[in-house]
């Protein structure tokens, strides 16, 4: 069975699966934005400083806020339907364009880490895996579990201190160098440098998981029969670990990986805020300051979506990995 | 063969006494290599499991395990007795500003922006951090387990509701929801407790209905389904104690995320405004990192040890209660 | 490549073709040695058979050969020569040379044993381009031919191929392509045939003895099965607990004066063509006692001669069901698990049920015992419909029917005590009063023949056929009438399940039970049942009495699982090298 046949099965089967999840998550949010005290008419009279009765219920009137439950709901469905996810008073323009704007700062910050905790979780977690329960084996698993142990916002701040404060060689805070004219290579350098701090304290948890899970997968695998066959071939131990166990323990490894997407959004919220990072997880945090719920539900129900979007992915990436996914 | 050659050999059973054999019955068994696995598979052959002490000297055999239940001692005694030890209220000004540690002997880790005592602050700020810790900890458990059990035992569609209800919730962000939670709900120990629990007994149910899946395949529910056990009792007396193991571990690592999340929603400001907290301690000292970063190293550095300490349990349950990794170690 | 066979006087003779030989090897894990002071020897072209019950040691010993022994085990002495290279002194890199390409193995489980996510011809393709000089199309050729050789129909499409979908047997001729692609010396089988179905078990042995000849190497064998080693090895060593007992030339397996152990285990196989039944006499039972200064006595308690009369066949049947369906629903398709299955069972009477897997047997018993739903059918049990009970009918009705089941270490709740095993059912079904509780355990664990003080013991402190004797004394004590018995001695060794089945013949005239006995075993079906049910594919294809259905078989299936018991290993069928040196002298 060619690998794209099956990968096409997986992703029709995904996609149908996920259509309730979405729905629910949608119904979800909905609530939560009634649940919400105030509501769009409150917080537009908060910022034009005062309004009478009349005015709100004007507004009220106007924004369809007095309506029955269902209708609402129907409406915001509606809205859902063509893109819309509201509108902000504070910021005066729509969430999504709102959130179009902060999202590729997000998206940049995540990649990076993510690519950072994978390469280098994978990297100690097969390290430790060969070297099971002997010392380097160890003293890395007391490293893993000590990244394990420290809150985000912390490293964050820590890291501020050493690289920005002390040492100065890196930047404390924003996304690019203001001001400057930087074109080409040395503008990609310059946004680097202002990504490599945030970028590791979003990591640096995420790296200690990925390699406890790459170290257990590992030896889970290293147990199995077939490894004791690679073996009495004559193959070598980094033949073995590349080719047999690596390649097997890729599989579980993924299907974990896959459930931490959401985590790290959920850290991409305090670490954005430490850094004056531009992206999604800022923009909550502003959202929540000011007590603006339609964008903070805005942005639940956009990375609600894009967890989703990756798990669909993680299911391609595991079809392709496990030719035993997809038959039939 | 005659039957001294049972104590003879049979250390096992030394000092028993074997019951008086009945006239009509047949001669006593010769009981020989009682330790000894016969089975034919491998597969059958399984690791055998231990009765509870064992576990227990396992795990207090293994010195991380050993430092982290230490440690974690003295956070709860310190917690239970803050208000003994720092009567004064650890938000009440108390000094001169800015003190650095170590420069004041009656203020031993400094003072803050407000001549607020930092120790006292890191002393009373435990207290909140175990209260969330333990009691959202609990309330997910309590919530995870009901519906893992449900769904795993009873299957069907049962299993399929309840899964889609626990995948819904485990797609929304666990941080942004639980942002969105507190915002909504108004901050408070409560609120931030409920909504840590919210957040993580989708975990403790996927775990849950995994073990039941398993264990009500095996041949021992079977058997008490063939004489006639009904559902409870063999949830309860078969299955429920066979699923323990991994459950008690991730207990432990939820505590630990729970302190975690706690800590992080106090930073955002978003923690119990009543209440002093490590988080909070932290986020109030932000601004000041670049004279006064004592202020985000201590309470941090308190967070990370308990939290440290939580996992190195957690692991140490782990080794003990699934002999199979542990034999990696030996 | 060699001459084919070489002649008997080479093959005596110790220094030109000697191939291996092992000297004192000891093996310690911690403080235990499992296998100790063991040596043999094995010639080019000879088969020579390890034979041993689990715990034996001959698995570890195997591995010692190739130095594949897990981390924490030491051999502290002992030497493995091969063809005059002393294998424990070589460095790690030139032991990866030897193996696959001097010293090849196969392992005992198919399924696990393949690289799942590589295509078969790749990993045969693996060990030639390690061992010999070849390009990627050299080598997948090769890989074809090896497939080839090995009997796999289509080869060149197969080659490609990913091992979840190939059968069983299929992926075991796949390890021994692998195993044989470098043309090795020697050739290590570690219980090849253990997991497959018998049809499939003396394919397989052929294939490895014709390899053998064919390639000239020595095969090592190392297997519990006393019928497999009569036919198809030259030379036995017999292991247990670690200590090698016997080493002896096949032909001399069956005679008088051999150790004790090893005639025990001989008299205890039951074997087809010996038409034993349990009507005639008991089985041999294998007994070892431990002395305290840690050697062994060894004895056989001899078959005691039986005359127990046929059961008494009353006018109403015991059970009787009829047209029974099971099917399981999965995404795509429904999988008729059993198929319009009818059968009855007379008060008295054990009811053998045999089937490789797939068969449906299994479904059928937990079909019978209401624990899986049946689509369709009756099931009439003491002359009442028991088919759609609810569960709170059905109670009282379970009193009556139990069941044994096959895994030892899987059938016993591990966090409850064999009390608390034993009595949970007789609370469950109303005996309230403790002392009349204590008073039933007892009786049962004398049924038993087990010790009552051990009542207090958790599951993990029991060996296999323990265990399973505790899994008979919960199916007893609520005095049951019928008791069905799903392969409960095919997970335990030659020497327990005589045991275990002497036990069960006396329980039943005993307590007057009845039984339904499910096994893929024929020689075992063939000495405890009085009628005997063959099922294939979900479906009853013969049915007869103990007698008529060995001798006559009336369809080709049942021949055929009678032919392949025989062929694996079951007929005392002289093995051909054996007979030669008999004749000649």
């Amino acid at each position: 069975m060619s690998a794209l046949l099956r990968i096409a099965r997986t992703l029709r089967r995904t996609l149908l699966h996920a259509i309730p999840t979405v729905l629910g998550i949608i119904i979800i949010n909905f609530f939560l934005l009634q649940l919400a005290p105030g509501d769009a008419a409150d917080v537009m009279a908060g910022e034009a400083g005062s309004a009478t009765e009349e005015t709100m219920a004007a507004l009220r009137a106007r924004f369809g806020l007095d309506n029955p439950l269902l209708v609402q709901l129907f409406d915001y469905l509606n809205n859902l339907a063509h893109f819309s996810l509201g509108f902000s008073p504070r910021y005066g323009m729509p969430v999504m364009d709102l959130i179009g704007q902060r999202l590729p700062g997000t998206l940049t910050l995540m990649a990076m880490a993510l690519a950072i905790a994978i390469l280098i979780g994978l990297a100690l977690g097969s390290i430790m895996s060969f070297f099971a329960g002997r010392l380097p084996d160890r003293l890395l698993s007391i490293l893993a579990l000590l990244f394990y142990s420290v809150p985000g916002f912390w490293t964050g701040l820590m890291l501020i201190v050493l690289f920005s404060v002390t040492l100065g060689w890196l930047p404390s805070g924003g996304a690019g160098t203001i001001g400057s004219s930087l074109t080409g290579w040395a503008a990609i350098v310059d946004k680097a440098r202002y990504m490599v701090l945030p970028a590791t304290s979003l990591a640096l948890f995420y790296v200690a998981i990925y390699a406890r899970l790459t170290r257990a997968a590992m030896l889970e695998v290293r147990s199995q029969d077939f490894v004791r066959t690679a073996y009495a071939k004559g193959l070598s131990p980094v033949s073995v670990t590349l080719r047999h166990i690596l390649r097997n323990a890729l599989i579980p490894i993924t299907t974990m990986a896959g459930m931490h997407i959401g985590g790290m959004l959920g850290g991409a919220v305090v670490v954005e805020t430490v850094y004056s990072w531009p992206g999604l997880g800022r923009l909550a945090f502003e959202a929540v300051m000011g007590r603006d719920y339609t964008v903070l539900l805005g942005i639940l129900l956009l990375s609600s979506l894009l967890v989703i979007f990756a798990n669909a992915i993680v299911d391609l990436l595991q079809t392709w990995l496990d030719p035993r996914i997809g038959e039939h | 063969m005659s039957t001294t050659e049972i104590g003879a050999h049979d250390t096992a059973f030394a000092g028993a006494v074997p019951a008086p054999s009945k006239p009509e019955t047949p001669a006593k068994p010769e009981w020989h290599n009682l330790r000894a696995p016969d089975a034919r598979t491998t597969l059958t052959a399984a690791v055998a499991v231990p009765a509870g002490r064992r576990e227990l000297r396992v795990f207090l055999r293994n010195p991380n395990a050993l430092f982290g239940l230490v440690f974690l001692g003295i956070m709860v005694v310190l917690a239970v007795i803050a208000p003994l030890v720092f009567p004064a209220d650890p938000l009440g000004m108390v000094t001169k500003p800015f003190l650095w540690p170590g420069q004041d002997a009656a203020y031993p880790l400094g003072s803050d922006s407000m001549g607020r005592d930092v120790l006292a602050g890191i002393v009373h700020g435990s207290r909140i951090s175990l209260f969330v810790g333990l009691a959202a900890t609990l309330l997910g458990l309590s919530a995870g387990v009901l519906v893992g059990a449900t769904a795993g035992y009873f299957g069907g569609w049962v299993d399929d509701v309840l899964m889609r209800v626990v995948e819904i919730f485990q797609t929304l962000p666990n941080f942004v929801l639980l942002v969105v939670l507190v915002a909504i709900l108004q901050p408070s120990a409560i609120t931030v407790t409920v909504a840590i629990a919210i957040v993580s007994w989708p975990m403790v149910a996927r775990l849950t209905r995994a073990e039941f899946r398993a264990i009500r395949e095996k041949d021992y529910v079977m058997a008490a389904r063939s004489l006639g056990f009904g559902d409870a009792r063999i949830i309860f007396k078969e299955v429920l104690p066979n699923a323990l193991p991994p459950l008690i571990v991730t207990s432990s690592v939820m505590v630990a995320s729970a302190i975690l999340m706690e800590s992080a929603l106090s930073f955002m400001g978003l923690g119990d405004p009543n209440v002093v907290s490590w988080g909070s301690m932290i986020g109030n000292g932000r601004e000041l990192i670049r004279t006064a970063w004592y202020l985000t190293l201590l309470p941090g550095l308190a967070i990370v040890f308990t939290v440290l300490a939580l996992n190195l349990i957690g692991d140490g349950l782990n080794d003990a209660l699934n002999p199979r990794f542990s034999e990696e170690r030996a | 490549m060699n001459a084919i066979t070489p002649t008997l006087a080479q093959s005596r003779d110790t220094g030109t073709s000697r191939l291996l030989e092992v000297q004192d090897l000891t093996i310690r894990f911690g403080s235990a040695d499992p296998v100790k002071r063991l040596s043999f020897h094995i010639d080019r072209g000879e088969t020579l058979a390890v034979v041993g019950e689990s715990g034996s040691g001959k698995s570890l010993s195997a591995l010692a050969l190739m130095r594949l022994l897990p981390r924490n085990a030491r051999i502290p002495n002992g030497r493995i020569t091969f063809e005059g290279t002393d294998l424990l002194g070589l460095s790690e890199r030139d032991m990866r040379r030897v193996r696959g390409r001097d010293i090849a193995m196969i392992f005992q489980e198919p399924m696990t044993s393949l690289n799942p996510v590589t295509t078969i011809g790749n990993q045969i393709v693996e060990v030639l381009r390690l061992h010999e000089k070849l390009s990627r199309k050299q080598a997948r050729a090769r890989a074809i031919e090896l497939l080839d050789l090995v009997k796999i129909p289509d080869p060149s499409k197969r080659v490609d191929d990913f091992p979840h979908q190939l059968s069983g047997g299929q992926r075991q001729r796949v390890m021994i392509a692998m195993a044989v692609a470098c043309k090795p010396k020697l050739l290590i089988a570690d219980e090849p045939t253990t997991a497959l179905d018998a049809t499939i078990q003396a394919q397989i042995l052929e294939l490895l003895d014709e390899l053998r000849t064919k390639l000239s190497m020595g095969l090592l064998l190392i297997t519990h099965d006393l019928g497999l080693v009569s036919r198809w090895s030259d030379r036995v060593v017999v292991m247990y607990h670690g200590d090698k007992l016997e080493e002896l030339d096949t032909g001399e397996l069956f005679e008088p004066g051999r150790h004790p152990y090893t005639s025990g285990l001989t008299q205890a196989s039951i074997r087809l063509d010996e038409e034993v039944h349990y009507t005639a006499r008991s089985l041999a039972e294998v007994k070892v006692v431990r002395n305290p200064d840690g050697t062994n006595i060894y004895d056989v308690k001899q078959p005691v001669a039986r005359i127990l009369a046929p059961p008494v066949s009353e006018t109403e049947p015991l059970l009787a069901v009829r047209d029974l369906s099971v099917v399981y629903e999965t995404r795509n398709r429904a999988n008729k698990a059993l198929d319009n299955v009818s059968l009855t069972l007379a008060k008295g009477e054990t009811l053998g049920i045999v089937g490789e897997s797939g068969s449906g047997k299994s479904t059928l018993s937990k079909a019978i015992m209401r624990l899986v739903k049946a689509q369709q059918g009756s099931i009439v049990f003491q002359g009442r419909d028991i088919t759609a009970l609810s569960p709170g009918q059905l109670q009282p009705v379970r009193r009556d029917l139990q069941m044994i089941f096959q895994d030892p270490f899987g059938s016993l709740n591990p966090r409850k005590s064999i009390r608390d095993i034993l009595e949970a059912p007789l609370i469950v079904h109303g005996i309230r009063d403790a002392d009349e509780r204590r008073r039933r355990v007892n009786e049962t664990f004398d049924h038993v023949r087990l010790p009552s003080f051990v009542a207090d013991r958790y599951p993990h402190e029991f060996s296999g056929g323990q265990r399973q004797r505790i899994g008979i004394a919960r199916a007893l004590i609520l005095r049951p009438s019928l008791v069905i018995c799903d392969e409960p001695v095919s997970a335990l060794d030659v020497s327990i399940q005589a045991q275990i089945l002497n036990l069960l013949v006396e329980l039943k005239s005993t307590l007057g039970l009845s039984y339904l006995f499910i096994s893929h075993d024929l020689a075992v079906v063939q000495y405890i049942s009085d009628r005997v049910i063959v099922m294939k594919d979900a479906r009853i294809v013969e049915e007869s009495d103990h007698k008529t259905i060995w001798r006559s078989p009336k369809t080709d299936y049942t021949r055929a699982l009678i032919a392949a018991a025989n062929d694996k290993g079951g007929a005392r069928v002289a093995h051909p090298r054996a007979e030669l040196e008999r004749v000649t002298g």
